[in-house]
């Protein structure tokens, strides 16, 4: 029984229905969540603001170094040193779901790609997943191990960006200088334990060279990204939008050499991760060490989701029926976790789980529920991606009532952190990953056997954080780079063997359907974390689309029920420990927050007004809401 | 080497000015020493290819749509200068860049940065007409695509098809 809020219950065969209740789906009850910080009422902040000289509002508006337009809102104590409220405001309308209405489904491939310019191939790919499963097309092995590879090279690409261009230099010298000079005397003398892998001496050391723009650490990121991006486009076509992710497929020529190009791209992350990994680890301890109170910057309760992803090219057959059996023999297992617990590995019960809230997104809402089960039979609440609507309607801000174009998706009624430590957690509590000689599962850590390169074999373990937080977000990300150049390796290692044997079709021809309704959804991953399509047919033109990405979840605003989303949970728990001077706040611990979770706001592509079309972001200033 | 690169994104009309151009350049003959490039598959990766070869081109033409408020349709041609900006700033336009934004000032910024641009840079700025989707530019601007095809073949091709001095 893996929920305790929705209105769903299972018979002792598994299968699940619906309880009897009146108005199963109504949001009058409040759910059972974790317990999250105190937040105050909108009244009780204004009276607050007006009494209190040293209660201010602080605006991050942008919020930068993330992808996209993001702002936030803040209201601190600055006596007590802590964050009384927090708003997460996603200042762009996205519109992709709009756009796909009426359209053959084979062009949300190309379409949803434009969702982000860093990691559209994800998009593509989990377009076509989605589209595969509304028609009944299924892959040759050879295509889907090679769709796999592309999603590891693209983390491969997203995750260093994020560690050492966008949040990383919140560790950097520079910054550590500006905010808190006494932490950076500390490092000049703290030795880094790792130096043996990373080559730095002291933590400070480290934190020089994260220094953006001059940093070997920020420029080491920069080629990086062109190593997998190299790797990428030699199945892909092209980055970061692919040309050739098809339904049933991959329409790429591939020959062994495109497979030696690779690898001798892939094998330079193996030294790279160890090196990663190191760093952050040091970091981590570093700032544990210096201050305990860092365990509480970007603090949030450990619920967490994420679809799992890298199919098994023997087990996937497309089906929504058979999703749990191939969901598990993944290379990342799916999986929600509630407070620390996993409580499902199952695609079928993280579907069912799933609700999108507009109460205080600029929405209206929608009538009716035209699906009250999935495929499966299970119960399907009337707020699920396939009943969902989208229906923008601009207005002004209002913190008491809507504030953001960001929904708020719930599991369970519960906020969820869809960020990209999910998938190595979910997979280390598991223990369901397919055997393999480098990926090794415990149940309480991951063990990831790095090859020896011109650093020597190395085991490095991941161990499920007692606390979750910013820090932890970073090591995770760090960890999680090893863990998919592994993949990498063991999806390399399979596609020569699909080679080997003359296995080498990579793609299956199908058509689009012209009659009925068909349902089908995408369970995949961004390199930042969660990603859903979900996809409705009608006589096989697109009648409803709607992509959840792992920053529609963690920039979610309050649900009905007043409960934060994860940013602004992880802000509202988060210490002033900044040390600057008067007038000269930077509000680091609350970027480090925010920053951790690697936001990517719907960004830089090309948004429709009714006064033109937006290719860049355009920041809507919050400050006066 | 000279090297004439188009950059912005496609399917917007007028401000896909660059890589039209580039397409309608790409369907002529130029002088050896010319090199036709669309350069918009992103600012660092295009910093990158031109690290590959330091030196190899003398002159770089840059050429795309930019809103400046300037009357509809002016090509406006300056040689580049790079702006002061701060460190903060650079750094704010490297992560546009490496988060997906494409164009033709962006670019240039990071380039200069890190000092990947030829000596000798122009740059040439489409100020846009017509800001929605689509395949093909405004009237106006179609027109300015062949005057600047012309402009180009009578700066970079001699009267016997090779480069001028």
């Amino acid at each position: 029984m893996c929920f305790k809020n929705l209105p769903v219950v299972f018979d002792a065969q598994g299968r699940a229905t619906l309880k009897d209740v009146p108005d199963p789906y109504g949001v009058s009850t409040a759910p059972q969540t974790s317990a999250g910080p105190e937040t105050l009422s909108r009244d009780q902040i204004e009276d607050l603001l007006a009494r209190n000289g040293h209660i201010k509002e602080k605006n991050f508006d942008p919020v930068t170094r993330v992808a996209g337009a993001l702002a936030f809102h803040t209201v601190v104590d600055l006596q007590q040193k802590k964050v009384i409220e927090g708003r997460s405001v996603a200042t762009l309308f996205r519109g992709y779901e709009i756009i796909m209405m009426g359209r053959d489904p084979r062009d949300a491939i190309y379409i949803t790609s434009r969702a982000c310019g860093v990691c559209g191939g994800v998009h593509a790919t989990c377009s076509a997943l989605a589209t595969e499963m509304a028609i009944g097309v299924r892959p040759p092995p050879l295509g889907i191990v090679l769709r796999n590879m592309l999603l590891a090279l693209e983390y491969l690409y997203d995750n260093p960006l994020h560690l050492f261009l966008l949040a990383g230099p919140d560790y950097s010298e520079s910054i550590v200088r500006q905010t808190n000079p006494e932490l950076l005397a500390r490092a000049e003398r703290t030795l880094a334990p790792n130096a043996e892998t990373h080559g730095y001496s002291t933590v400070a050391d480290i934190m020089r060279d994260m220094n953006p723009l001059t940093g070997s650490l920020y420029l080491e990121a920069l080629h990086m990204t062109r190593v997998a991006r190299e790797a990428y486009v030699l199945i892909g076509g092209k980055y970061p939008h692919p040309q050739t992710v098809v339904p049933g497929g991959i329409s790429a020529t591939v020959n062994l050499s495109t497979f030696s190009e690779i690898y001798l791209r892939l094998q330079q992350f193996f030294d790279y991760s160890k090196r990663v990994v190191g760093i952050y680890d040091d970091i981590v301890a570093f700032f544990y060490d210096a201050d305990p109170r860092y365990k509480d910057v970007g603090r949030t309760s450990a619920n967490l989701i994420d679809c799992g992803q890298w199919d098994d090219p023997e087990a996937y057959d497309a089906t929504y029926e058979n999703c749990n059996e191939w969901g598990e023999r993944r290379w990342a297992t799916p999986g929600v976790i509630v407070d620390g617990k996993q409580v499902t590995t199952n695609l079928q019960h993280l579907n069912v789980g799933l609700e999108e809230f507009i109460d205080h997104s600029f929405y209206e809402g929608w009538e009716g529920q035209r699906f009250a089960t999935d495929p499966a039979g299970n119960p399907l609440s009337p707020h699920h991606p396939w009943n969902k609507e989208t229906k923008p309607r601009p207005q002004a801000p209002n913190w008491r009532e809507k504030y953001t174009w960001a929904t708020s998706p719930r599991w369970d009624r519960q906020a969820m952190d869809g960020e990209v430590t999910g998938r190595i957690w979910n997979t280390a509590v598991a223990q369901k990953l397919p055997e393999n000689p480098y990926i090794f599962p415990t149940g309480h850590s991951l063990k990831l056997l790095m090859p020896a390169g011109k650093l020597p074999e190395k085991e490095l373990e991941w161990h499920v954080p007692d606390v979750w937080n910013a820090l932890e977000r970073n090591r995770g990300r760090a960890y999680s780079v090893a863990y998919t150049a592994l993949v990498g390796l063991n999806l390399w290692r399979q596609g020569m063997e699909y080679m080997k044997a003359g296995k080498t079709a990579v793609s299956t021809k199908f058509e689009i359907p012209k009659k009925g309704t068909r349902l089908g959804v995408g369970f995949w991953g961004a390199g930042r974390g969660y990603l859903s399509h979900h996809l409705v047919l009608d006589d096989g033109v697109v009648t409803n689309y709607q992509i959840i990405t792992p920053s529609t979840i963690n920039a979610s605003p309050r649900d009905p029920w007043g409960t934060p989303g994860k940013y602004e949970e992880a802000v509202m728990n988060t210490p002033i420990l900044e040390q600057s001077g008067e007038g000269k706040f930077v509000g680091i611990d609350v970027l480090r927050a925010i920053r951790s979770f690697d936001p990517c706001m719907p960004c830089t592509t090309h948004i429709h007004t009714d006064q033109g079309v937006i290719t860049r972001e355009v920041n809507t200033c919050a400050c006066g809401v | 080497m000279i090297l004439v690169g188009g950059v912005g994104y496609s399917l917007l009309r007028d401000m896909s000015f660059g890589p039209l151009l580039v397409e309608r350049l790409r369907g002529e003959a130029w002088p050896d020493q010319v090199e036709i490039q669309d350069l918009s598959y992103g600012p660092v990766a295009v910093v990158q290819w031109l690290q590959d070869e330091p030196g190899r081109f003398q002159r770089a033409i840059m050429i795309g749509a930019v809103e400046r408020g300037r009357a509809p349709g002016t090509l406006t041609r300056y040689e580049w200068e790079p702006p002061r900006l701060s460190a903060d700033e650079i750094q704010g336009r490297v992560n546009e860049a490496v988060t997906g934004v494409i164009g033709l000032e962006n670019l240039l910024i990071i380039a200069d940065y890190f000092g990947a641009l030829p000596a000798q840079t122009s740059v040439i700025e489409l100020e846009p007409v017509d800001l929605e989707w689509g395949t093909d530019p405004s009237d106006l601007v179609a027109g300015r695509l062949g005057e600047l095809v012309r402009d180009l073949r009578r700066e970079l091709s001699g009267p016997d098809g090779s480069a001028p001095a």
